[in-house]
């Protein structure tokens, strides 16, 4: 898929404004997308180790948005969204696996406690695992 | 805390309060923090740090000092970015820089990251910041506090500092060099840059520190601003680089830093025999015991417009080099 598709098809899923990315720059990456300022995507005089933060990671056919990226952006998520309360959200950023009942797709969803968006997780038969990366976790 | 005689024998003429000065050395320092607006609003994150004892440092109205010992890496806040744990003096070297939205920023020796996530913020997440470190270990920490801070206006790259003069001649709007440096302002947080402490490694750096300053100072576009700062007290380290430079850089201009509240020390003006450069004179010496923090060094550098077109309202303050 182009740049443009994967983005398209991350607005689709979960049904955020369309044009909510189009003042940033996309970068691939192998099979990631980053996003960054314009001015930093034109940036190559010399070689850089990575640009702006990664939106998304992409499969064959699906496309994983990072936790970093939907912690600026998940705000604006209107479907495949799964709020959690206090409790959840703590054992959630620990990584922990939890049973709940969520109106969501199976696949990855955006999570939030409160106004905040805590990152991605994948919803399956009634379980939510957290997609939260190790680095991030906080210590327990 | 058992200081080398060396070093309280050089430092005796630095402070006329001496005793103080070592007083605040040997003090633990109180955890600080920055609000990240980039990722919520100051209220917002406020409303969420309410039960936290949070005094406001005067002179930065997103750094706060907590009156207690707390563990607060753990809280959910941080893990959202709201927050970035961030010693009081090293807020002031970005604050210095005063960096504008939609600029070309150059942080030579960037990580942990601290600063550059800091002039993210003050740039609101646009233009570019070149966020440089030479060391690839490093480089982890810097990228993950990038990611946490929500930073996207950020290129980072792994050169040796010394680099950017020859291929990036005339490019930033503004450089911060804080420079690699001997570290004794961080005693308070850790002993450990006396366990290492030497002259000849004071030296050294200074040589150091000289070559990342004239490339970095050649990288910045005229008219444009440069920050050099260490956290270090050693003179070699600090007014002897400057003053070096000043002689070499008749086009380099030092100018005064404004930090309303903030309780600053005039720069030595000779050391060891050795009389600085006039163009020192401008820059501000942070001492542990003035403001509660670590000890601090910056001089805010601003190159001749020489050749460029004068404004039209007679200010200094040049708009960026027109984009590619």
């Amino acid at each position: 898929m182009t740049d443009k598709k994967l983005l398209a098809e991350l607005i689709r899923r979960f049904g955020f404004p369309e044009h909510l990315f189009s003042e940033w720059a996309l970068v691939s990456h192998n099979s990631d997308i980053f996003i960054t300022t314009p001015e930093a995507a034109e940036f190559t005089t010399i070689k850089p180790v990575r640009k702006g933060i990664r939106l998304a990671r992409c499969f064959p056919h699906s496309i994983k948005p990072t936790t970093n990226a939907m912690q600026l952006w998940g705000q604006y998520a209107t479907r495949n969204v799964i709020p959690l309360d206090e409790s959840q959200a703590n054992s959630f950023i620990q990584g922990q696996e939890l049973k709940l009942n969520a109106e969501a797709e199976d696949g990855f969803v955006i999570v939030r406690y409160q106004e905040f968006t805590l990152g991605v997780g994948h919803y399956r038969q009634g379980i939510l695992r957290s997609q939260v990366p190790r680095s991030r976790r906080p210590a327990s | 805390m058992r200081f080398p005689e060396r070093f309280l024998q050089r430092y005796q003429q630095l402070a006329p309060d001496f005793d103080d000065f070592l007083q605040a050395l040997k003090t633990p320092l109180k955890t600080c923090i920055r609000l990240n607006t980039l990722k919520g609003s100051r209220e917002q994150i406020l409303a969420r740090l309410q039960d936290l004892a949070l005094s406001p440092l005067p002179w930065y109205e997103d750094g706060f000092r907590l009156r207690e010992r707390q563990s607060i890496g753990n809280r959910l806040e941080h893990f959202l970015g709201l927050f970035y744990v961030q010693e009081a003096a090293s807020m002031l070297p970005p604050l210095a820089l005063t960096p504008q939205p939609g600029e070309r920023i150059l942080d030579v020796a960037a990580a942990p990251g601290s600063k550059t996530t800091q002039i993210a913020q003050l740039m609101n997440n646009t233009g570019l910041i070149v966020a440089n470190d030479s060391n690839k270990r490093r480089l982890r920490g810097l990228t993950g506090n990038i990611d946490r801070a929500g930073v996207l206006n950020v290129v980072v790259t792994c050169q040796p500092g010394q680099v950017f003069g020859k291929f990036l001649p005339g490019f930033f709007d503004r450089i911060l060099l804080d420079a690699p440096c001997s570290s004794e302002g961080t005693i308070r947080k850790s002993a450990s840059a006396l366990e290492f402490w030497s002259e000849s490694a004071i030296n050294r750096l200074a040589r150091t520190q000289i070559g990342l300053l004239i490339s970095a100072f050649r990288a910045l576009r005229p008219g444009g601003v440069l920050v050099y700062s260490t956290c270090t007290f050693a003179p070699e380290e600090n007014e002897g680089v400057l003053s070096y430079f000043f002689r070499r850089m008749p086009e380099a201009q030092s100018e005064p830093v404004s930090l309303p509240g903030l309780r600053v020390r005039s720069p030595l003006k000779e050391w060891q025999g050795e009389q600085f450069h006039p163009q020192v004179a401008n820059a501000i010496r942070i001492l542990p015991q003035d403001n509660d923090t670590e000890g601090f060094f910056l001089c805010r550098i601003r190159k001749s417009p020489a050749r460029e077109p004068v404004t039209t309202d007679g200010s200094s303050e040049l708009p960026p080099c027109s984009r590619q």
